[in-house]
């Protein structure tokens, strides 16, 4: 017990060091400010990239990542050490996320799920698109697609989980993922055109 | 296909995965405000290895403070005191000589003859007087050359030849057959001469021994006197350390046992431990309300010396509190929507999902619920302290530390299922003993004001944990006590014969 605390002293003196997630966990369950700290320093920038793809029009990704990190120093005592501690922390970045805005159902309306096929020249599109150019064509989906589309494609979440994140169905999912693929090929067209 | 489109997807996300943002700096600030408060001082405090160390220390200071025990005087070594008065009949060298002047010797002094003053020199201060050709004055007014100038000099520590002997004896007494010495020995000793041999009368005299060549402005002040008989001095001398070397100083009677029985209010911390919570639900917060605690104890000590002491006993309490649980809770529930079957029914391509989700399709629903227990709990302790008392005049001041072999006793009422966050009927059955049984360490001071010889008023403010959780229940919602609390009662003391 001794050598633990020692451990969590020497972990938490000063934030400039670089931390081992065990160690930021440890320190945040005591609520060392240190931690805390460096914890935020470390996923931040990651977080705040999620929740940008998640904003909404009532809700800035700053208000979201901000709420986000509360719950996670709130809760992180329930972190089971069962997965990666990051994608624990973008799990609930992710449903705070959703919870800020809970589309009606008729966003989600369903279509006919027919293979959307990409061809090379999108993959190369995609290739020569810019991060933050990514995400705008992402973003300028509608917000349904778009939804569901960073879920399955971005998050790795499987059909189910996303039905049971938006209280959807399946097949709802399943159809607004195909409309966001189709709705994103047409736009990467568009850039291939520009591009060209 | 089916690969090129699983190529592309993975493609976006390794693209966007790992993508950062650059942050606000004010966003930090902004969480650092609505997080709860860091630990402060007291939580710090409150920590056990700062406890630990504590006790660690006190543990230290017991076995070294018994040897460092300074009171003990030796009944030849009077000359402690820093600053006697030795008072005898002066009348023979003056009618003006009839005040006291104060000795005035090192700390250093310590088992020198009464009479040797002068810090460097090993002979005494007659013997000085007589090989230096010192100038022993009858006259009073020249008594006060321990000037300012020559005090510098002896407490600037020169070496022998050049002190400046500025301590002066004054024999005087007002009754020349009753003469009395008093000489503070000790901080609480004070000793009365039965009698000092007559002789002193006649040798008496202020002596003022002085070898200084570098103060010339004070040996001009210095009249010559007639040379005493240093002889007679140095016989008295002896007759005095003998006397006083055959004084009793009195002990006070040190204690042996100590029984007290107190009672006083306790103040309970808990802290959650690793809490099983299931599926999503997550516990968000927990307090304990009306809680009453109070507890009785009945010690015996046992002094191995005046000071240190060996403390056990039984420890009696009960809590009673309220233990409320704030959590977040997905409840799922399975139903069958025919408005959702009816557009998935209309979808081709949903139609296998459909059929094989039709009994099963999930909904959850986020609900924040709150759920108390309510408990009493008995406790019994065992004490195995040792302590260590600082003696006032009247009070005996003390700190103590040891360990507490602890035993949950009773529980009742209704505790809190983590499982499901239900409530749950809690009644301690014979199997839970064993489990119930814990090691937790304690500190505290405690202070006894006498009111008799053998009855003492006490009142003792501790601290008490328990490293080991003797709460450990089998239900997952485990806590670590810890409490502090004031007890106040009457000790009796049974103290020795000698």
């Amino acid at each position: 017990m001794l050598k633990k605390s020692i451990l969590l002293l020497n972990s938490c003196v000063s934030y400039s060091k670089v931390y081992t997630d065990e160690e930021l966990i440890k320190g945040c369950i005591a609520n060392d400010r240190h931690c805390q700290r460096a914890l935020f320093e470390k996923y931040a920038g990651k977080m705040l990239a999620v929740c940008r793809r998640y904003e909404s029009n009532h809700t800035p990704a700053e208000d979201l990542l901000q709420e986000g990190f509360i719950k996670i120093f709130k809760s992180i005592s329930t972190f089971r050490n069962q997965g990666a501690f990051e994608g624990w922390i973008r799990r609930i970045i992710v449903n705070t996320a959703l919870s800020s805005f809970r589309l009606p159902t008729a966003h989600y309306n369903q279509v006919d799920i027919s293979e959307v096929k990409l061809n090379n020249a999108e993959a190369s599109a995609i290739d020569r698109l810019s991060e933050k150019d990514l995400l705008q064509l992402i973003d300028s989906l509608p917000d349904g697609y778009k939804t569901v589309f960073n879920l399955y494609v971005i998050e790795g979440y499987s059909h189910k989980e996303i039905a049971d994140l938006l209280k959807i169905n399946e097949g709802t999912s399943r159809s607004q993922f195909s409309k966001a693929k189709n709705a994103l090929q047409e736009k990467l067209k568009q850039s291939e055109i520009t591009f060209a | 296909m089916k690969e090129e489109s699983d190529n592309l997807e993975n493609k976006i996300r390794s693209k966007l995965y790992s993508y950062s943002e650059k942050v606000p700096d004010d966003l930090w600030s902004k969480i650092e405000t609505k997080l709860p408060a860091p630990e402060n001082g007291f939580d710090l405090i409150r920590s056990k290895l700062t406890w630990f160390a504590l006790a660690d220390v006190m543990v230290m200071l017991l076995l070294v403070l018994p040897f460092c025990n300074t009171s003990k005087i030796s009944p030849l070594s009077p000359a402690m005191s820093t600053t006697q008065t030795i008072s005898n009949d002066s009348s023979s060298l003056g009618t003006e000589s009839s005040f006291k002047q104060p000795i005035t010797s090192n700390t250093n002094s310590v088992n020198k003859p009464i009479v040797t003053m002068n810090e460097g020199a090993k002979e005494p201060m007659h013997d000085i007087a007589k090989s230096t050709k010192n100038q022993v004055t009858s006259q009073s007014s020249i008594i006060p050359v321990t000037t300012t100038k020559s005090k510098s000099i002896i407490e600037s520590s020169v070496s022998a030849p050049e002190i400046l002997l500025s301590s002066t004896v004054t024999l005087n007494s007002t009754k020349p057959e009753e003469p009395v010495l008093s000489a503070p020995l000790s901080n609480a000793t004070s000793i009365k001469l039965p009698s000092v041999d007559s002789s002193l009368n006649t040798s008496a005299s202020t002596v003022n021994t002085k070898q200084t060549q570098t103060n010339e402005s004070v040996a001009d002040t210095v009249q010559p006197l007639p040379t005493v008989d240093t002889n007679k001095i140095k016989k008295a001398d002896n007759m005095l350390l003998a006397t006083v070397a055959q004084l009793p100083i009195e002990k006070s009677k040190s204690p042996k046992l100590r029984i007290e029985a107190m009672l006083g209010p306790d103040y309970y911390f808990f802290k959650n431990r690793d809490n099983t919570v299931p599926g999503f639900s997550a516990r968000m917060d927990s307090s304990t309300t009306n809680q009453r605690a109070i507890s009785a104890e009945l010690l015996l000590s046992y002094y191995f010396t005046k000071r240190v002491y060996l403390k056990g006993g039984l420890s009696w309490s009960t809590l009673s509190r309220k233990y409320s649980l704030v959590h977040e809770q997905e409840i799922k529930e399975i139903y069958i929507d025919s408005v959702s079957n009816f557009y998935s029914l209309q979808d081709p391509f949903n139609l296998p999902l459909v059929i094989k989700n039709y009994d099963t399709l999930i909904t959850i629903s986020n609900t924040t619920n709150q759920v108390s227990s309510n408990m009493q709990y008995t406790l019994l302790d065992i004490p195995i302290l040792a302590g260590y008392d600082f003696l006032l005049t009247k009070v005996r001041l003390g700190m103590y530390t040891g360990i507490r072999i602890n035993c949950l006793f009773t529980k009742k009422g209704t505790e809190i299922n983590p499982k499901n966050y239900t409530e749950l009927d809690a009644e301690m059955s014979r199997t839970n003993y064993k489990k119930q049984l814990g090691i937790g360490y304690m500190i505290g001071i405690n202070a006894a004001y006498e009111i008799t010889k053998n009855l003492a008023l006490t009142i003792s403010p501790y601290y008490q944990t328990y490293p080991t959780s003797v709460f450990s229940s089998e239900y997952g919602l485990t806590q670590n006590w810890t409490k502090c609390g004031i007890h106040a009662g009457v000790a009796y003391f049974i103290k020795s014969k000698k």
